[in-house]
């Protein structure tokens, strides 16, 4: 059977599951994501360069034959070429407009031999040889300081993020997608070779062209999940959203077994389904992004005019950038970047595009599912705490070596020691000074929290339910601490913090106190709960025993039976006087037992017999089956006291039941033992096996353990059950003080 | 029908000295012809087609099948005219007295019963005024009446042109199509006179379960249960596949357990 769903506690954004194996295992993973992210980047991070092979800009004027310097970027051309100059032959062949200029720097930019270019500096005209591009891994970090931060930021975002929530998917699809973009943005930052590729490294950047293929259908993905997925749970077969990813997925893959099968004639051209590729999928996700900011607020999505405009911002430049990407690949449009406005708003565009994850990653920080709150505030105080140790460090060797070597003209070592020292001294208040800055900062200011725990405990006594107990408790400590605190209400324990749940160090204390208050006021509830309901029980049994005793005065001899009676009596009047003067003996001995009856405490054993035998007098007029009836028993034990009327219900009902049409005889037993103080009793009749006499009591027997039970303690019992063949047995039981009765 | 024709009737009475009784009482005047005695309300339903007396004289308090039971399956062109036979039955007298319907009280007086016997000579002899179909219908729906009745042991159903008493166990299920209420039993389908929602209150407590607005499941019929989609369904032990409601499903499950 299948559990009920509703039963199923509910669990809320901020409760940290905790660290399972399977959350190791699947941090293991994420980690080895990154390295590979970060194997697949470097080989083209350390042998491609960030600009053509001088390491210029070039300026072009309108109708100008020659380039002219604009920039100085970086080696080779640093110290060589200045700005200004004018270049007017590369290897002794003069250049011919913008397009062959720019052919031939790129193609002959290979060779590892210099070049020699002809240059026109001011008046003078110069030769210059300019060495092939030598670039260490840190220049071309420095060179590019931005693009690299950006590809390192984004994924290094969405890597915490699987690490704080492996379980999440839209984390790990943020982090493929992050990866993506950051190797994407390695692949087009450093994108001019040094030297001809070949063999396996050629196949290497065939391969890492072809994975480029899924960025765009990575951020499809990502947009259709982030920050919830477009589709419900269990029925994503459904959305339109979640066929568009596949379809994604599909055309990457065939993009890329495409490139890497060689089905297109030349490096270059095999860019232009993928730029078509890119031109429909950015956008469809920039647009998924943009209808999910703009929609109204509903419960569980509540973003905040701040969030919903940087979304919308994020998803523009995106849909921007995408339509200036696929402009420029017309000849006629890149010319135009020649004008400084264009340049200007291009150069803008790839800066906010590069933003766009980080942007992103700040919108999922505020995103309530993630919760990264708690992994900024553990590591943002040591994050500080360094950099302010290591100025300090740097600044007391620094300038105490400077001013020593003033003074003295000598060097000494002794001032980093003086500086290691001095940290090793200032480490520790200066943790609890920034620990306290950042408290502050995050409004955990430990009056206010007194405060709003103070009155989470004055709402305690007043709280009526569990429920009250709850909301004071939770609401203290949400207004205290500045955010949701998970907090376990195990039950008949004392209420306790969520695993994983870190509380400030000052406020632990006050914490601790008020949860232990909230569990003495549970228990406190749960004692009023308990007496009251032994007072209600307590109550019912009571109420209950009176009906059953008024039920039993009531309905001693039933109507039905006493008017059928005087019928057949009526009959006999007229048909057999001598019958019918013995029916009326047995009926009026009968119901003079019956009047007594209600009057008396007790009876024996024997007046019940006797009573028994009378009602069957009368009934056998009444039926056409022979209706018999035995007692088997010690004769001492007919003078056991019973309460009255104990065995006519009995009979009544074998009557009832087992007198079925075509049942010629019915006999009916009574077996009386005791045995170590108790007293047995076992009524049994053999008549029809009719579906309604099922084990168990009825209402009529019911009412017959409650006058028992009031007669002989709660002890007694009463039990009945279909005998094998036919028949019907019930047996009653209590304990008897049975040497009085013999 | 002449003045010379007996007016044919039929007992049904579970005890012997009071079908004796009224047989006797009845064979005193010369217009009545007892044409059958039923031991119970299953035989009268048994016997009344095929005799086709002009009028039965059901005892109410029958333990196989209540009289009133018995007379609300009698309908059509040859349906006997009712007198109901009680000893005690209080809310039933009430509802007789307002819906003017025929009944004698035990014990049995002569003159109450040629009172009686008058009325019903001139009805069978001079046409059936239409409403009686209906005034018994209208006692039985009496609130008073309908709580006092005791609970089927055996549900009566229409079978061609008679009524047949099916045993609870033999019904797995009960369910409305197209405003007719059906039993399902051996395979095949009968028809039920009582609505889905008198059936709920007449069938023995805890046997029968309402698992949505148009079926009865016999709870010993079902063979296995369990959620699908949501959707709690249960499977009948004959292959019948029923979908509770969403709205009944807790209790479903509740009776289940």
């Amino acid at each position: 059977m299948s559990v009920d769903p509703r039963m199923e506690p509910t669990s809320r954004v901020w409760d940290s599951p905790p660290v399972t194996p399977a959350y190791r295992g699947r941090r293991a993973l994420a980690l080895a994501a990154m390295l590979v992210a970060v194997a697949i980047a470097l080989p083209r991070f350390l042998t491609h360069t960030p600009y053509q092979r001088l390491g210029i800009s070039l300026d072009w004027k309108e109708g100008q034959d020659f380039p002219r310097v604009e920039k100085v970027i970086g080696p080779p051309a640093t110290g060589l070429l200045e700005r200004g100059d004018v270049l007017v032959a590369m290897n002794g062949v003069r250049f011919h407009g913008f397009s062959d200029t720019r052919q031939r720097i790129r193609k002959e930019g290979w060779p590892r031999a210099p070049v020699v270019m002809d240059v026109l500096r001011g008046n003078r005209e110069l030769q210059v040889s300019i060495p092939p591009v030598q670039l260490g891994a840190w220049q071309r970090v420095r060179l590019f300081t931005f693009p690299v931060v950006a590809m390192i930021a984004a994924p290094l975002v969405a890597f915490l993020l699987v690490w704080r929530r492996p379980d999440l998917n839209a984390a790990w699809v943020f982090l493929w997608f992050a990866a993506l973009q950051g190797v994407g943005t390695v692949w087009d930052t450093f994108r001019f070779t040094q030297f001809e590729p070949a063999g396996g490294f050629k196949a290497y950047l065939d391969a890492y062209n072809a994975l480029l293929n899924f960025y765009p259908a990575s951020f499809v993905h990502f947009m259709m999940v982030f920050p919830r997925p477009r589709w419900t749970k269990g029925r994503r077969r459904r959305s339109p959203w979640f066929w568009m990813v596949v379809a994604a997925y599909l055309v990457a893959a065939g993009l890329g077994v495409w490139m890497i099968a060689g089905a297109h004639p030349a490096g270059q051209d095999s860019s232009s389904p993928y730029l078509w590729f890119q031109s429909v999928a950015l956008p469809i996700g920039a647009l998924a992004l943009m209808i999910r900011y703009l929609r109204r607020a509903r419960d569980a999505w509540n973003p905040t005019l701040a969030e919903r405009l940087l979304a919308i911002a994020v998803a523009l430049v995106l849909l921007a950038t995408t339509a200036v990407d696929a402009l420029f690949q017309d000849p006629g449009m890149a010319a135009l970047y020649t004008l400084p406005v264009v340049r200007l708003l291009v150069a803008t565009l790839t800066l906010a595009w590069l933003c766009a994850p980080m942007v992103i990653a700040l919108l999922i920080a505020n995103d309530p599912v993630f919760d990264p709150r708690r992994l900024l505030v553990r590591s943002i105080p040591y994050a500080l705490l360094s950099g302010v140790l290591a100025a300090l460090y740097l600044g007391i060797v620094v300038v105490s070596q400077r001013v020593f070597a003033a003074a003295t003209g000598e060097e000494a070592v002794v001032f980093n020691v003086v500086a290691a020292l001095v940290v090793a001294f200032a480490f520790s208040p200066l943790r609890v000074r920034t620990q306290r800055a950042l408290d502050r900062l995050y409004g955990r200011d430990p009056a206010a929290l007194r405060r709003a725990l103070d009155r989470a405990g004055q709402e305690l006594l007043g709280a009526l339910d569990r429920a009250e107990v709850r909301a004071s408790v939770e609401h203290g400590l949400t207004s205290g601490l500045k955010r949701p605190v998970a907090v376990e209400w195990p039950d008949g324990e004392l209420p306790r913090l969520a695993r994983g749940e870190e509380i400030p160090e000052d406020a632990a204390s006050a914490v601790a106190n008020l949860l232990m208050q909230a569990g003495i006021r549970l228990e406190n509830l749960a004692l009023q709960e308990q007496r009251a309901a032994a007072e209600r029980r307590a109550a019912e049994l009571r109420e209950a025993a009176t009906r059953a005793e008024l039920r039993a005065l009531h309905a001693q001899v039933q109507p039905h039976f006493l008017f059928n009676a005087l019928n057949a009596l009526s009959y006999l009047t007229e048909t057999d006087p001598p019958a019918a003067q013995r029916f009326t003996e047995r009926l009026a001995d009968m119901l003079r037992y019956t009047v007594q009856a209600s009057q008396r405490p007790d009876a024996r054993l024997s007046e019940e017999i006797a009573f028994v035998e009378d009602y069957l007098g009368v009934a056998r007029e009444r039926y056409e089956s022979a209706l018999q009836f035995e007692y088997h028993g010690a004769r001492d034990l007919l003078a056991v006291r019973v309460p009255p009327l104990l065995l006519q219900p009995l009979v009544e009902n074998s009557l009832k039941h087992g007198c079925a049409p075509g049942l010629d005889a019915l006999h009916l037993s009574l077996v009386a033992e005791a045995s170590d103080g108790w007293l047995t009793l076992v009524f049994k009749d053999d008549g029809a096996a009719t579906p309604g006499r099922k084990p168990g009591l009825g209402v009529g027997l019911t009412n017959l353990e409650q006058r028992v039970q009031r007669f002989a303690g709660p002890e007694a019992s009463v039990s009945a059950r279909p005998v094998d063949g036919g028949g019907f047995a019930v047996t009653l039981r209590w304990r008897a003080a049975l040497g009085e009765a013999a | 029908m002449s003045e010379a024709t007996k007016v044919r009737a039929l007992i049904a009475d579970d005890e012997p000295r009071a079908r004796q009784f009224l047989e006797k009482l009845l064979s005193e005047h010369e217009d009545v012809e007892v044409v059958g005695v039923a031991r119970g309300g299953a035989e009268a339903l048994e016997l009344i087609p095929r005799l086709k007396p002009d009028v039965a004289f059901l005892d109410i308090h029958m333990p196989d099948l209540s009289g009133l039971e018995v007379a609300r399956h009698l309908r059509g062109d040859g349906a006997p005219i009712v007198v109901f036979v009680t000893a005690y039955d209080k809310y039933a007298v009430e509802a007789f007295e307002v819906a003017a319907l025929d009944y004698v009280l035990k014990p049995i007086r002569r003159e109450r019963l040629a009172d009686t016997l008058e009325r019903v000579l001139a009805e069978a002899r001079g046409g059936r005024p239409a409403g009686r179909a209906k005034a018994i219908e209208a006692a039985l729906d009496s609130p008073g009446l309908r709580d006092q009745l005791p609970p089927l042991k055996r549900l009566p159903v229409r079978h061609r042109r008679e009524v047949r008493l099916l045993d609870l166990e033999q019904v797995p299920l009960l369910f409305s199509r197209d405003r007719l209420v059906l039993a399902r039993a051996e395979g095949k389908e009968y028809l039920v006179d009582y609505t889905l929602q008198e059936l709920e209150q007449r069938l023995p407590d805890g046997q029968f379960v309402r698992v949505h607005r148009g079926a009865l499941v016999n709870l010993d019929a079902i063979e296995s249960y369990g959620g699908e989609d949501g959707v709690l369904v249960l499977r009948l032990k004959d292959g019948t596949r029923v979908e509770a409601s969403e709205r009944r499903a807790a209790e479903v499950r509740r009776k289940l357990r």
